[in-house]
């Protein structure tokens, strides 16, 4: 947001992006039904209860978030308003939370917590990729020792059963991701101010990157059979939309700084003189948290629902006992 | 002649092991116990060595009840080929130095050293 006051257009604008990609994300809830995710792995009513925790707390901090940005910059608003506005916003990092919670409690399952370190780190491989973390599994199982070995083990097996398997793909979907957001950026930018110099940020910020790294990381995760795969390839993308997006924002905020005298975000006119700094110092702040901020739970949903709707693969088999 | 990249100490110490028992199969954690090293540094160099073809990996097929098959390790024909040829390159290197000067021996398990 502007370092002047938030604008009722700016709240329309990002509720109705909220509201255009919800759409989107009701296949997800539907992917996830309930009782099919607990008969198809260890997921128990606990599971559901500590996700059900999750969704309120997360609702619960938009809720503070949203009441005290309002309260800061607008005055008072009612509290009908601020739950409206938590939940427009706040909902896919509370459906988020939720399957990450889900997917954890599946994903890490054993008979004591070493067991399920490993189990947890070592999941979503399939075929001959997951055999690495299928032997590192037996092997602690047949440490029976005192707990602090089987520990120790797992501990120190974790980083390498997370590494394992990662290849050139997630980075050369990050650097295209990186590179079309800085273009879209600086395109946008000009556009923008060789015409009505309306801003331009707002609308590289809310949707395009959402849709992005959805599709990223339902893609991945669907072509992978594992919502990891799909965290793999969208999480580098995120990182890599961001840093594009910087690298651009905070040049062209000081340049319609100086040329237009209004924010690149919306157009809006500051109170007093605006100089470069103040310019670029606005598309930093807007970028990292209207932007950053608002994109962390995509990356999630795009992988677990492309997990969800992936042609089921047996995973290397993990010896039973 | 092709000049060979030298292994680290941790690489040459695992191959050492499995050279020793070159019939035998060997168990990831049976190598860490012997070899005072952590699972952490073990695993990647025997992931490294099955990969360059160097370690036969197998799935052991009688198993205890109560607990999995237990991924099996030992030095393929490649290995124990690559693990003559450091021998060779060790001793070339060696004799280059003045005695005792300090010497790494692959094969015997044991570090000549200065002291020596």
């Amino acid at each position: 947001m502007s370092t002047g006051p938030v604008t009722r257009r700016t709240i329309w604008v990002a509720a109705a992006a909220v509201l255009v990609l919800g759409p989107l994300a009701l296949l997800i809830p539907a992917a996830l039904g309930i009782r099919s995710v607990m008969r198809t792995g260890p997921v128990t009513r606990r599971t559901i209860w500590v996700a059900a925790a999750a969704v309120l707390v997360v609702l619960g901090a938009w809720t503070l978030l949203i009441s005290a940005a309002l309260g800061i910059s607008v005055g008072p608003w009612r509290p009908t308003e601020v739950l409206v506005g938590a939940l427009l916003f706040g909902w896919p990092h509370a459906l988020a939370a939720a399957t990450a919670v889900i997917a954890i409690a599946r994903a890490a399952s054993g008979a004591d917590g070493p067991a399920r370190l490993l189990a947890l780190v070592s999941s979503g491989r399939r075929g001959h990729r997951d055999e690495w973390g299928a032997a590192m599994r037996a092997e602690l199982a047949s440490i029976t020792g005192p707990q602090r070995e089987r520990l120790r083990f797992a501990v120190s097996c974790a980083p390498i059963a997370l590494r394992r398997g990662w290849g050139w793909s997630p980075w050369i979907v990050a650097v295209a991701c990186g590179t079309l957001f800085a273009a879209l950026t600086v395109a946008t930018s000009r556009l923008s101010l060789h015409g009505n110099r309306s801003g331009s940020l707002l609308g590289v910020l809310f949707g395009p990157p959402q849709i992005t790294l959805l599709l990223v990381g339902f893609v991945a995760a669907w072509k992978g059979c594992s919502m990891r795969n799909g965290l793999e390839h969208a999480v580098p993308a995120l990182i890599a939309i961001l840093v594009g997006v910087l690298a651009t924002a905070i040049p062209e905020g000081a340049l319609w700084a100086r040329e237009a005298g209004v924010f690149l975000l919306d157009g809006d006119y500051p109170s007093t003189a605006l100089t470069p700094g103040e310019g670029a110092h606005d598309a930093l702040r807007a970028t990292l948290t209207w932007g950053l901020l608002l994109w962390l739970p995509w990356p999630v949903l795009g992988a677990a629902a492309g997990a969800r709707l992936s042609p089921r693969t047996t995973p290397f088999p993990d010896p039973a006992p | 002649m092709t000049r060979m990249r030298r292994p680290s100490p941790q690489t040459v110490a695992i191959l050492d092991a499995l050279a020793e028992n070159a019939s035998d199969w060997s168990h990831g954690y049976d190598l860490c116990r012997l070899l005072g090293l952590k699972a952490g540094t073990v695993y990647p160099i025997l992931i490294r060595l099955a990969d360059r073809g160097y370690v036969e990996t197998a799935w052991e097929q009688e198993v205890p009840q109560g607990r999995p098959p237990r991924h099996l390790y030992r030095l393929s024909a490649a290995g124990a080929e690559h693990v003559r040829e450091l021998r060779r390159a060790e001793a070339e290197r060696a004799s280059w130095r003045l005695p005792g000067a300090g010497r790494r021996a692959i094969g015997d398990g044991a570090i000549a050293g200065a002291q020596s």
